[in-house]
């Protein structure tokens, strides 16, 4: 079983890398059938991707969200997920895949190499508020990519005003407006993540704060994008500033999910 | 002077001063995870720090910055973070104030708006409660042993100035620890049970499990590390006197799926230290020890006896039951219990937390359902109602 995951992984791994690959040259030389065959390639490599992560669940008997590789495998696909839905219905912004897709295979890749486990479910992840935590987490970071994706693309837009590669992009309202509502997205979601999270900790150990290094780091990211929201609510901040503000939220998120061990040891496992 | 008030009013409920608020709260939680915090059980992290950093160390001790969270500057900060949020929410619930670019388009919005802002003044609220009047101990048991809540039987004790006194009649027995194993190697299920006994209540064998807490005479009891207790006795064979008599609770090291249960012993009338390693079950390879199982089944404890430079003087092996001689003394292992540490909270704050975050959380989704119901409609701008704002 554990064979078969490791097979459907690397096909996962390798249709993300594929897809990322046409969708450059479909991008960059305005090829618009490669493009919109890595659309396929990305769906078919999502498919894979379920099934991995189903192999999975099964051989351990217990929701992948436990150790570093199960995180990144499952919230890849929470992340992935959300851009198919979100390009499918909108139409639009299929270009925000170069910057998701690529986050999906290195995190992927990251999990992996840190080992692949079959161990039961810990007495202290036995609780029904891991699986809520986990899965908004994800979706909070998924969000965040898919804005920040847009954010980047605004900023190019806007900088390479004459370039025609550019100029087939969604218009710059278009990419803010994308930007804006999914920081909305990751924001709730985000909240959501760190209310279950206060709660399991009330439980786990008694107390719903700890200020350990993740929980804080994590509170100094909401605290940007709260920042973020009202910058643009009540300042005007839009289109490059915002953009901006994007960009650096999304790093600043991302030492949360994979960087807070530099400051230090934390009680609270991490991706 | 009617003017001065009123430019304090509205300075307390600016937008500016929330995001100067927001980037300080930023900047000092940023704070605590570069330097090393006050830990739980120890300051070491912070001597080294200090050692490395002699010039900023005494800056940083000034500001309180080895216990941001509890420092003057942080408390400052909050307590002007709740003003803000109040007095915001006043200015604007009473139409005094309303900024340029906040209309009321919706009422949606308004209600989650200021919803919102009322759940978090609650947040703080519940936080300032807890801090305020709250008790968050550390207790280690082992089994068969009984805990009187009085401040000195804590092993860790943070405590509100304005706490409520001890209950000093409130007893815990600690009565069994079990633990079920997959392959005698992993815990899936850590199960304590316990005796509860205050003045006018009386519950005998709780079941507490990691995530299950347990409430009684309004304190919650969490369960939280396990380890083995080995009782240990010493004699000086010459003298025909009794050294030591007890159960020593060996710390519990995790290294990845190798748990190790061992600690040092500290014996007044031994000049070198003594180092005990617990084998719940072992097998024996030449010379080399190896545990078998985290389930005791056959017990040894190997004894190391080192000096000052952490040279090995001595060691052996005490089995189950048995005795070796060291030196002039005989060490025993006569017994073997579990030990389980628990957290004892009091936490009055918490109502307050719980009803605050989920009103946050609802109101958020109130503020923003307009543009998250647009988020995935096809061509939005057409009709997009606010603009992204």
């Amino acid at each position: 079983m554990k064979d078969l995951e490791i097979l459907l992984l690397w096909f996962t791994i390798f249709l993300y890398v594929v897809t990322f690959i046409f969708h450059v040259i479909g991008f960059n030389w305005r090829k618009a059938k490669l493009e919109n065959l890595s659309k396929w390639i990305l769906r078919v490599g999502f498919i894979l991707h379920s099934a991995t992560l189903i192999t999975h669940w099964i051989s351990s008997k217990h929701p992948p969200v436990t150790d570093t590789y199960e995180l990144n495998l499952t919230g890849v696909w929470f992340m992935i997920l959300l851009f198919i839905l979100f390009e499918y219905l909108r139409k639009a912004g299929f270009v925000i895949g170069l910057i998701v897709v690529p986050i999906s295979f290195l995190a992927l890749g990251y999990g992996y190499l840190s080992g692949v486990y079959i161990k039961p479910m810990g007495p202290a992840f036995q609780s029904p508020w891991l699986i809520v935590h986990v899965i908004f987490a994800w979706l909070a970071f998924g969000s965040y990519a898919i804005s920040t994706g847009a954010a980047i693309f605004l900023l190019l837009k806007e900088k390479k005003r004459s370039s025609e590669t550019f100029k087939k992009l969604p218009s710059s309202d278009e990419l803010d407006f994308t930007e804006y509502r999914f920081i909305v997205l990751g924001f709730i979601n985000h909240a959501i993540m760190i209310v279950s999270g206060a709660i399991w900790a009330k439980k786990l150990w008694g107390h719903y704060w700890n200020w350990d290094p993740l929980e804080t780091w994590s509170l100094i990211a909401f605290l940007f994008y709260a920042f973020y929201l009202h910058a643009r609510s009540f300042l005007n901040w839009r289109m490059g500033k915002s953009a901006w503000l994007a960009v650096a939220g999304l790093i600043i998120l991302a030492i949360s999910f994979w960087g807070v061990g530099l400051f230090g040891p934390t009680i609270h496992p991490g991706p | 002077m009617k003017n001065m008030f009123i430019k304090i009013i509205y300075w307390a409920g600016s937008l500016r001063l929330a995001l100067v608020l927001v980037i300080v709260l930023i900047l000092l939680s940023f704070t605590a995870l570069v330097i090393p915090q006050q830990s739980e059980f120890s300051s070491v992290d912070i001597e080294l720090w200090s050692d490395q950093n002699t010039g900023f160390a005494s800056f940083a001790g000034a500001f309180g910055f080895f216990s941001v969270f509890r420092s003057i500057p942080f408390l400052i900060v909050i307590i002007l973070f709740a003003v803000n949020i109040l007095t915001c929410t006043i200015l604007h619930l009473s139409g005094i104030k309303e900024s340029s670019n906040y209309k009321r388009k919706s009422g949606i919005r308004t209600i989650g708006f200021f919803l919102l802002h009322i759940a978090l003044i609650g947040i703080l609220a519940g936080g300032f409660i807890t801090t305020g009047l709250g008790k968050n101990g550390s207790i280690i048991l082992t089994e068969g042993q009984i805990f009187v809540n009085n401040k000195e039987n804590y092993i860790k004790l943070t405590k509100g100035s304005f706490s409520s006194e001890w209950n000093k009649d409130l007893r815990v027995r600690l009565s069994k620890v079990k633990i079920e194993y997959e392959n005698n190697v992993i815990p899936v299920k850590v199960l304590t049970t316990l005796d509860f006994k205050s003045k006018s209540e009386e519950k005998s064998g709780i079941d507490i499990e990691i995530n299950k807490p347990y409430s009684f005479d309004g304190l919650d009891f969490t369960q939280d590390e396990i380890g083995f207790s080995p009782r240990i006795i010493i004699k000086d064979p010459l003298k025909k006197k009794l050294m030591l008599n007890s159960f020593v609770a060996l710390k519990t090291f995790r290294e990845g799926e190798n748990w190790q249960y061992r600690d040092f012993l500290p014996l007044p009338f031994l000049k070198n230290k003594v180092i005990l390693t617990l084998f719940p079950d072992h097998n024996k390879d030449g010379n080399a020890i190896k545990k078998t199982s985290e389930l005791a089944g056959d017990p040894i404890i190997l004894f190391e006896e080192r000096d000052g430079k952490d040279e090995l003087v001595s060691s052996g092996i005490i089995p189950f039951r048995g005795s070796i001689k060291i030196g002039e003394y005989l060490f025993e292992f006569a017994e073997l219990r579990y030990w389980a540490s628990f957290r004892i909270v009091d936490d009055p704050g918490y109502i307050v937390f719980w009803i605050a975050v989920w009103m946050a959380v609802l109101s958020l989704i109130l503020r923003y359902s307009e543009d998250l119901i647009i988020l995935f409609k096809k061509d939005s701008n057409s009709t997009d109602p606010v603009r992204g704002g």
